[in-house]
């Protein structure tokens, strides 16, 4: 067995793993109002019969479900989900709707049919509790750690509403990937650098291949 | 300068294609991670920001508070720990019109936040970027200091080719094995990438574990005394817990001196005395600044030494936070870690990969492998250790500093750990504080490599690089689905 056909495998079976990863398939998020990566709040505290709606929000288009983090029990729900925006005469249209349990509370992913099309901006976002238990959500704007949050700051959280896209892997993401990548970062960084940073790794990996075969080649 | 270009012709080129490797990496780290989201980042950037407006450092860290464009990006931009940043060209859009609107503030009171402790070479060395692109908004400014920070990621690979380099003089190959495993740690590259006064803690730390290596393998020399006072003295200028290598810097120069010939001894002594002494100069120099740019003595012991820790802390329970930091609780000790085992949950799993503010990691699963991985690393090195023990006889001095330093960092951190857990209850360690001991690692995997023959030696070395490499771009693969989906 030589050294490069060692390297081969290795670099190789690098390959295939990343491949492995990056063709899972699964909902992934198109937007989400959430400003952390956990809450430490819950909010809407929502009784049996009771409705919580909370407008202002961003749907990208692609969506096709929604996943909120809830508290109340082992048993909640049902909940119905609307989703509406307003139209030309100042009401509202129901652009999409779901609906969850009776479950254990916890992460729920919900299904919204019929699936987002275009954006939607300045969207109400409504949960009506069909069950008898009270429904909680977790917020969005408070994180949950102690070390991000040393003071335990209240912010005015809403519910967290994360979109979700339909089940694709991670490859077919790559280009929002890339346009998030470039947001909000130096006026040189774009969506293209993403692209950019791939290709260096490309040639830095070909590069430390390079030097250790020819070193231990001497 | 002669003879430091003299020197810089003297370095192998693959003692530079490593530092390449090192410096480039650190640059894709860089771009990929958010800003604000290397630890502390807000503070440091703060640190420099500050320095750079006035010319000098910054005080206590009272009035806590962003300058305009620290909390522009800061909470437009949801930039922190825990934080989620903002995927919509309108946000982005927002941010950029406010920063180049001219109209916010430059610097405020407090905006180096509980990095205002720290010495300010760093922040020095990172004022050049910043004034260079006074123009710029400020988070192109912030990703140019990033990028003055990843090319000291590459004095981290020069340090550990040269260290991996006195360890096994006999086997070159060795010497990029162990430098690239360095070069492509992942850790190494996300810290070296953000704002963070580690960047030059762990080039420092290379340089000195190199510089210790060679005064003990080659003898103490004019040069060699000069240049390694010059190190401590960076040491002492960038980051207190630089002390904790101290121990074993001064027992390598006892050792030195006495392994000088009887003729020669006094003059080894003085040599090892000025060394010494440069460092101490350093560190009287920051004092004396302390007090003339007004830093409270805080800011010379980043806190360490506040009066208030004497009602809260025991010698009984350090022993105990130092006991259980590193080996299994035995019945009748308390738990002074919140459940977590420092030396696994922090230090090899951190080492493997926490990313963030120490927020974020693999799946489980994946830090077993780590374990598995780890221990064959550390059995090769072991065999390789065993064959070799008529060597290793003869290089105990070596030996032996290497493990002062490796103990007193250790021990350092769990002193200010038990403190900051006491005070806060929170968890103070994290694996970074370790890095400067990286070319440690560097050659345990270059030993490893050793260990596995003659005839399987060189395959496993570069396999253990593919490994490394693998390492890291999973590692930013981690990176870039926390933050950007």
């Amino acid at each position: 067995v030589t050294v490069n056909r060692v390297v081969a495998a290795g670099v190789a079976l690098t390959l295939a793993a990343l491949a492995l990863v990056l063709l899972q398939r699964a909902p992934r998020l198109t937007g989400s109002n959430a400003k952390i990566a956990g809450s430490l709040v819950d909010v809407a505290a929502v009784g049996s019969g009771g409705v919580r709606c909370q407008g202002h929000e961003d749907i990208p288009a692609g969506t096709s479900g929604l996943r909120i983090f809830t508290g109340g029990g082992r048993r909640i729900g049902p909940v119905l989900v609307t989703v509406s925006r307003p139209d030309a005469a100042g009401g509202l249209r129901t652009v999409a709707s779901g609906r969850f349990g009776p479950a254990p509370a916890g992460v729920k992913r919900i299904s919204l049919s019929p699936a987002v099309g275009r954006p939607v901006s300045g969207a109400l976002v409504c949960f009506t509790n069909r069950g008898t238990r009270t429904v909680t959500f977790a917020g969005n704007l408070t994180p949950a750690s102690l070390g991000a949050n040393p003071d335990q700051h209240r912010f005015v959280d809403d519910a967290r509403l994360d979109w979700l896209s339909p089940p694709r892997s991670w490859a077919a993401t790559a280009g929002s990937v890339a346009r998030r990548a470039g947001l909000v970062k130096a006026s040189w960084i774009g969506t293209w650098t993403l692209w950019a940073v791939i290709v260096a790794l490309a040639a830095l990996v070909a590069a430390s291949v390079v030097l250790v075969l020819r070193e231990v080649d001497r | 300068v002669r003879a430091l270009a003299a020197a810089l012709r003297r370095v192998p080129r693959a003692a530079w294609w490593c530092a390449a490797i090192a410096v480039a990496n650190a640059l894709l780290w860089s771009v990929v991670t958010p800003p604000f989201q290397v630890p502390d980042e807000p503070s440091h950037a703060g640190y420099v920001q500050f320095l750079a407006e006035h010319g000098k450092p910054p005080t206590d860290s009272v009035n806590r508070g962003y300058s305009g464009e620290q909390g522009t990006v800061a909470n437009l931009a949801w930039a922190g720990s825990e934080a989620k940043p903002p995927w919509t060209r309108a946000v982005d859009r927002e941010v950029r019109k406010q920063l180049d609107s001219g109209k916010l503030s430059r610097s405020a009171a407090g905006e180096s936040g509980p990095t205002t402790n720290y010495p300010p070479l760093y922040y020095a060395y990172e004022a050049v970027p910043y004034r260079l692109g006074y123009g710029l908004n400020f988070l192109d400014r912030l990703y140019l200091m990033r990028m003055f920070s990843a090319l000291l990621a590459g004095l981290v690979a020069l340090g550990t080719f040269f260290f991996v380099r006195e360890l096994l003089p006999g086997t070159p190959w060795a010497w990029t094995v162990g430098t690239l495993a360095v070069a492509w740690q992942p850790l190494l590259g996300f810290v070296s990438g953000g704002v963070n006064n580690d960047a030059l803690l762990y080039a420092v730390g290379a340089v000195l574990l190199a510089l210790v290596a060679r005064v003990l393998r080659r003898g103490l020399t004019t040069r060699r005394a000069v240049a390694l006072g010059l190190v401590l003295a960076a040491g002492v200028l960038t980051k207190q817990s630089i002390v904790g290598l101290f121990p074993g810097v001064v027992l390598a120069l006892a050792l030195a001196v006495r392994a000088t010939s009887p003729g020669q001894r006094r003059r080894a002594a003085v040599l090892a005395g000025s060394a010494l002494a440069i460092g101490a100069l350093a560190g009287l120099a920051y004092i004396a600044a302390g007090s003339l740019y007004d830093r409270s003595s805080q800011s010379l012991n980043a806190g360490i030494g506040a009066q208030g820790y004497a009602a809260i802390t025991s010698w009984s329970g350090q022993v105990n936070y130092l006991w259980t930091s590193f080996l299994p609780r035995p019945p009748g000790l308390a738990d002074t870690h919140g459940g977590v085992f420092v030396l696994w949950d922090v230090y090899l799993k951190g080492f493997v990969g926490i990313f963030g503010w120490f927020e974020f990691s693999f799946k489980p699963w994946v830090y077993d492998v780590a374990a598995v991985v780890f221990a064959v690393i550390g059995g090769l090195a072991l065999r390789e250790a065993w064959t070799r023990r008529d060597v290793l006889r003869r290089r105990r001095p070596e030996l032996l500093s290497l493990a002062t330093m490796v103990a007193g960092l250790l021990a350092l951190l769990a002193y200010v750990g038990y403190r900051y857990r006491a005070a806060s209850h929170i968890g103070f360690e994290q694996a970074r504080y370790l890095l400067p001991l990286l070319p440690l690692w560097g050659a345990l995997v270059a030993l490893a490599a050793r260990g596995a023959g003659r005839r399987w030696g060189p395959a496993v070395g570069a396999l253990l690089v593919v490994l490394a490499i693998a390492h890291s771009l999973f590692s930013m693969l981690l990176v870039v689905q926390r933050y950007y989906t």
